[in-house]
């Protein structure tokens, strides 16, 4: 075939411009560090690379959404260990000041003390967060929950939820009504009596604490022969009776009496005339009332020494709201270990996806060094190549030999 | 005839084949220029008595080695090349734009979200509420200069199909030009004009740079050159000229038009750098503008009907969060991308919290519980601040198996919940069967006992705005980055994410250049292969040409010695007197 010159010029050339467009993408490559560096280089890569990367940027938003929940849910849990801390020491000082052994100036002491604990635990149902947000007050995160003592709770019933990994949302606070709130228990003692009379029933003993049970009735019987000699019958609602002989201060265990009556110890006391009847019962309350105003309630109490279980409403009962309490705090701060637990599992699961996603797409859109550097001496050699065959094949011409 | 007059023939024949390579080789490098070669022959013999005696040498004629095919072919391939490379530049702009990390729609869209979903976690945050404003400024910065940069190409095409249409008259111009003076230069036949026809070749060929034309030699030899689908060009010595005019459907697009009468031929032509640019309009620039104002339309209508039915830090109800046209144009969602921009500019005024709240009476006894999934908010006459007139209380009915529900007080029917079977299930207050439906969709679980309710209120207390912790607009608002939203085949069911939309935008523009870039180098193989050949018959060779130098020269030498011999024969035949 008859080649032109200007044929071996142009081939000469346009090999050498197509050896250095390939090593110029190379270079960039390399310099890059992106096997990818249009998404024409590879659609489909690009494409996928893109879908993952918005995974990515998803996965690491739940890592920073978790790590603002555990924040919020550790700080009500410091609040609420404080809480249950000052509660429990509360319990104490209740439990120390209902001793019988006590003078009024001791309880008055021990109310005082009791009165300063519940400011504190008042403060910490107002404890806010670093931006200034009131942990218990639901959504109404501006709003102070409980203003005074005796006041109601201010808040809403709203629970923030933070996203901390795809379809995972956790509840990052509670509100003051559930935590610091629980119906409380109150013994009723009526005295049915026609004529003024001194006699009183009073629970001694009770392993049946903070639940409700049916009317009791004690109903008075004088002995027709031996006057000055009572029995007592002791009924409920249900129709199960058990009659005793009286015996003032006696302790009668209910529950070994009848099977049907509540486990608690009652004595009765006073001087009856036939007929004369008692009722007990005790209302679990349905409307929860904040801790701080029971408490400060029973201070009160204590302090003007109406703690005697003939005082009625029996104060006896405030160990069992306390421990309902308490119980729920404690129950508060399981759940918020429990979600804590569930964050910090959803943080491994993330952290899981995050390193799986990167490394897809370093696969799909990095470079292989070592596979680029050889393209590179190859190409830089074909370069060379084609540079040396041209300037000796242009070397050569016929004209040279005129 | 004597020695003398033969030397003369074979001095001037030579002395012309030397003119002739010396064409050939002084013109190697003009672009469109064919060897040319001299024919010689024998001249009439001379008849002396009963045999002929030779008289010499003359040039018949000077031709040109070119084959008509062979050009054919090279004018179709450089057409179809030209088309490739103006396709393959254009998209690869497009290509790289949309590639490019610092204008990449898919990270503006990844880092608003994120930055929605950092004021769920923290709502009563100024400075989580000004980074998601920010960050949705910088998205509807993206479209919009994602729209400018189409746009530019957009004019870049038209500035292109201007020049292109001079250029084509002008060449036009110059074939008709050419075959005048053709038909002029003409002589006998077999004495062709080669540089007048080198010429008018060469402009052919510039000609099918810039698109696709056709060529039919009359029996003068006037070349008539038609376009397209048979517009006839040049025809003879007068020309048609194109122009460009506006598109009636859009004043940013030209077309191209034909003649006197400016028909519009765009859709015939094809080839070359014109059909690269309409084709490159049609099938990639313009189906990205389409997706990408789809898609600014799509994100910013669904984020602001999401916006909208929330309240913001102080109670208000949520506007929208994107600012678009009103009334929308005819032909929206285009210009969407260019257009979008954010409407709000205080960060107190993002709609965070959702309308309604839930209160749930102490005196429940039973598990049920009732959470407001979502509030649809599409109704025109929604008001954030004022979703329910009266506040709505379900009641459980537990040996009907039936929540009723009664709205101030006044009953307004009942929906079954089944404990056991629907318990987590969702339910949408329009949809159940009540006398007024109601703009909710929430959650029902748990096993609730009979009595037991819930009441669902506009989300003020004592008509006061508290909630400012309320995050679940928020979380509704980020939710949408995963949530299927478009719909963009009108089929009724949305069946793309954001995210999905823009995947395939990109995808569908790296496919096409691609494709163009694989099509441009095998377009460019087969012209390089046509052009090889072509030169070979075609294209001067140096050394053949020196070559030729020394055999003309050798010849010359040779044709001046028979001057000498003529010379010696003719002094010794004085001389002999």
């Amino acid at each position: 075939m008859r080649i032109s010159t200007n044929q071996i010029f142009d081939q000469s050339l346009s090999a050498m411009l197509n050896q250095q467009a390939a090593l110029s993408q190379t270079q960039n490559q390399i310099s890059t560090g992106k096997r990818i560096l249009n998404p024409s280089d590879d659609p489909a890569g690009s494409v996928q690379a893109l879908n993952l990367q918005r995974e990515l940027s998803l996965t690491e938003q739940y890592g920073a959404n978790a790590t603002a929940a555990t924040n919020k849910l550790q700080g009500e849990e410091s609040a609420l260990k404080s809480a249950a801390d000052i509660l429990q020491r509360i319990r104490e000082l209740a439990v120390q000041g209902l001793n019988d052994s006590n003078t009024q100036q001791d309880r008055k002491a021990i109310a005082v003390e009791i009165n300063q604990l519940n400011q504190q635990l008042f403060s910490l149902a107002n404890t806010r967060d670093s931006n200034g947000d009131y942990l218990f007050s639901g959504f109404a995160s501006n709003t102070q929950p409980y203003e005074t003592i005796f006041g109601a709770y201010q808040g809403d019933e709203g629970q923030r939820n933070l996203k901390v990994g795809a379809d995972v949302l956790v509840e990052t606070n509670d509100p003051g009504s559930a935590v610091f709130e629980v119906p409380i228990a109150d013994t009723i003692i009526t005295d049915n009596s026609l004529l003024p009379s001194d006699i009183s029933v009073s629970v001694v003993g009770d392993s049946n604490v903070g639940s409700t049970f049916d009317q009791l009735t004690f109903t008075f019987t004088e002995d027709v022969l031996t006057p000055g000699v009572f029995t007592v019958e002791i009924s409920d609602a249900d129709g199960n009776t058990t009659t005793v002989d009286y015996e003032a201060g006696a302790r009668l265990d209910l529950g070994e009496l009848n099977t049907n009556f509540p486990n608690m110890s009652v004595s009765l006391s006073g001087t009856p005339v036939d007929a004369d009847s008692l009722t007990l019962e005790r209302s679990l309350s349905n409307i929860p009332q904040p801790i701080f105003q029971t408490i400060s309630n029973f201070a009160d109490a204590l302090a003007n020494d109406q703690v005697g279980p003939d005082d009625s409403p029996n104060n006896g009962l405030f160990l069992s709201n306390m421990s309902a309490a308490l119980e729920n705090i404690v129950d508060k701060r399981a759940r918020i270990g429990g979600r804590i637990n569930a964050i910090e599992q959803q943080a491994t699961v993330n952290e899981a996806l995050s390193f799986s996603l990167e490394k897809s797409i370093s696969e799909i859109s990095d470079l292989d060094y070592a596979e680029a550097i050889t393209r590179l001496t190859q190409q830089l050699t074909g370069l060379e190549a084609s540079q040396q065959t041209f300037s000796r094949v242009q070397g050569l011409s016929l004209f040279n030999f005129l | 005839m004597s020695i003398l007059n033969i030397g003369t023939s074979a001095l001037l024949t030579t002395q012309g084949a030397l003119a002739t390579t010396s064409h050939n080789i002084s013109n190697v490098n003009t672009e469109g220029f064919n060897r040319q070669r001299v024919e010689q022959g024998t001249r009439i013999p001379d008849f002396n008595g009963g045999f002929f005696t030779g008289t010499g040498v003359q040039i018949d004629s000077v031709q040109r080695l070119f084959d008509q095919f062979l050009a054919d072919q090279v004018r179709l391939f450089t057409s179809q090349q030209q088309q490739s490379a103006t396709f393959t530049t254009f998209s690869k702009q497009l290509d790289d734009l949309l590639g490019s990390e610092s204008l990449s729609l898919s990270s503006g869209m990844d880092s608003f979200f994120d930055a929605t979903q950092a004021v769920a976690d923290d709502p009563t945050s100024i400075a989580a509420r000004q980074v998601m404003l920010t960050e949705a400024e910088t998205l509807t910065n993206r479209f919009n200069t994602l729209d400018t940069q189409l746009t530019a190409a957009n004019n870049q095409i038209n500035l292109n199909l201007r020049a292109a249409v001079s250029d084509i008259n002008s060449l036009a111009q110059g074939i008709a030009d050419a075959n005048r003076a053709i038909t002029e230069a003409a002589g006998a036949p077999g004495v062709p004009p080669n540089d007048l026809l080198d010429t008018r070749d060469q402009l052919i060929n510039d000609l099918s740079k810039l698109v696709s034309v056709s060529v039919v030699e009359q029996s003068n030899g006037v070349f008539n050159v038609f376009i397209g689908s048979g517009q006839p060009l040049v025809s003879g010595n007068t020309i048609n000229r194109l122009a460009t005019i506006e598109d009636p459907a859009d004043a940013n697009r030209l077309q191209i038009a034909f003649g006197a009468n400016k028909v519009n031929i765009s859709n015939q032509l094809n080839g070359g750098k014109v059909g690269g640019l309409l084709s490159v309009r049609k099938d990639v620039l313009d189906t990205a503008r389409a997706e990408i104002d789809a898609l600014a339309a799509g994100l910013a209508s669904a984020i602001n009907q999401q916006h909208r039915t929330g309240l913001t830090l102080d109670g208000n109800a949520g506007g929208n969060l994107f600012s678009l046209p009103d009334p929308l144009p005819a032909d929206w969602p285009k210009g969407a991308a260019g257009a979008i921009s954010v409407a709000v500019s205080n960060p107190r005024d993002l709609a965070v919290a959702f309308p309604v709240a839930v209160q749930t009476t102490v005196n429940n006894l039973g598990t049920g519980g009732l959470t407001v999934e979502a509030v649809n908010g599409g109704d025109p006459g929604f008001q954030a601040n004022n979703v329910l007139s009266l506040p709505v209380t379900l009641t459980y009915n537990a040996i009907a198996q039936v929540y009723d529900v009664d709205q101030g007080g006044t009953s307004i029917g009942s929906f079954a919940y089944n404990p056991s079977t629907d318990s987590g299930r969702e339910f949408d207050l329009n949809n159940v069967g009540l006398t007024t439906g109601l703009p909710l969709t929430i959650k029902l679980e748990g096993v609730p006992q009979t009595d037991d309710n819930f009441t669902i209120s506009n989300n003020f207390i004592n008509g006061n705005f508290t909630a400012t912790g309320d995050n679940r607009n928020a979380l509704a608002l980020a939710e949408l980055q995963v949530k299927k939203t478009l719909d963009p085949l009108n089929t009724g069911t949305a069946t793309q994410t954001f995210g999905d939309a823009y995947g395939i935008l990109v995808a569908n523009v790296a496919t096409r250049t691609k494709q163009a870039e694989a099509g441009q180098a095998a377009q460019q193989g087969l012209l390089d292969q046509t052009r090889q050949r072509y030169d070979a018959v075609s294209g001067v060779n140096l050394d053949e040409e020196a070559a030729n130098l020394i055999k003309f020269q050798q010849s010359y030498q040779a044709a001046a010695q028979i001057i000498t011999v003529s010379n010696t024969i003719f002094d010794t035949l004085i001389n002999s007197f």
